[in-house]
């Protein structure tokens, strides 16, 4: 057997095919496992940051470093379990799926664009009131990544919550 | 007292914003007999669904007014059941299939 069949029969074994576009995977409404995410993204990062300035011990720091590098694959794996929002599992959306796609984006984009003003006006006078900015690579870096988690997650939160709940035949 | 305010205003902003998009408040209740021509012929969810072209909870949500469909859905599915879709779909709620077999056979 080659390398690649091996590999493919760990991945089957593993069962790791659910996270490739043709696995067949259950979809429901996340209604609160995104709001963690979130959660843990702003905690792990503050956790981060706050050791990284000598605030907190360095353990503290590796631990928000995990709680924040984990809610960021979380929220990178979650869509593929929450309501569709892109073509997958073999089929296109639908036009109810389409619809709830926009209204979804529509909703945690004014959402993102009104976080990320709000942040750019705070980090214009913090320095005046000698608030906690970003400094380093390394703190605008994870900001960054924290940003992407939360466009990752807003749009399946907002689908997930505009969504009635599916009964136990639909959730396939 | 003034962060109160301002807080209060915020919360309304954002409530009402969420209003907006997550209901829908301009158009009226559609009522269908989607699951009643289903069980007549005895097709499933999924066989309608990949007869109309949609996913299988698509016709779920259809089936328990939790979604409207577009003219075109709507006649495809009146198509594939092969009525008029005024038969399938209607702004007043359907009479109960119960009612309407007593006023038979209450005419005959």
């Amino acid at each position: 057997m080659g390398l690649l069949a091996r590999l493919d029969r760990f991945v089957h074994a593993a069962r790791l095919d659910v996270l490739t576009p043709y696995g067949r995977r259950r979809r429901r409404n996340l209604r609160w496992l995104p709001l963690v995410v979130i959660a843990a993204i702003a905690i792990g990062y503050g956790l981060q940051a706050g050791a990284a300035r000598g605030g907190l011990s360095w353990q503290t720091g590796v631990a928000g470093g995990l709680v924040f590098y984990a809610a960021f694959l979380a929220a990178n794996v979650m869509p593929l379990f929450g309501p569709r929002m892109s073509p997958s599992d073999g089929r296109m959306l639908d036009e109810r799926e389409a619809l709830l796609r926009a209204r979804a984006a529509s909703l945690s984009g004014t959402a993102f664009t009104i976080l990320v003003v709000t942040g750019c006006f705070y980090f214009a006078i913090a320095s005046t009131f000698d608030a906690w900015v970003p400094q380093g690579p390394l703190e605008w870096a994870c900001l960054g990544v924290g940003l992407q988690a939360y466009a990752l997650v807003l749009p399946m939160l907002a689908a997930s919550w505009m969504q009635p709940a599916l009964d136990e035949e639909e959730a396939v | 007292m003034g962060s109160r305010c301002v807080t209060a205003r915020i919360t309304v902003i954002l409530v009402t914003v969420c209003c907006v998009y997550t209901t829908d408040c301009y158009t009226s209740a559609v009522f269908n007999r989607i699951a009643l021509m289903r069980a007549d012929r005895g097709i499933s969810r999924r066989d309608l669904a990949g007869a109309v072209g949609v996913n299988p909870q698509t016709i779920g949500y259809l089936e328990r007014g939790d979604y409207k469909p577009s003219l075109e859905l709507a006649m495809r599915i009146a198509g594939h059941f092969g009525v008029p879709v005024e038969m399938i779909f209607s702004f007043s709620p359907f009479e109960p299939v119960a009612r309407t077999l007593m006023r038979g056979k209450e005419a005959a």
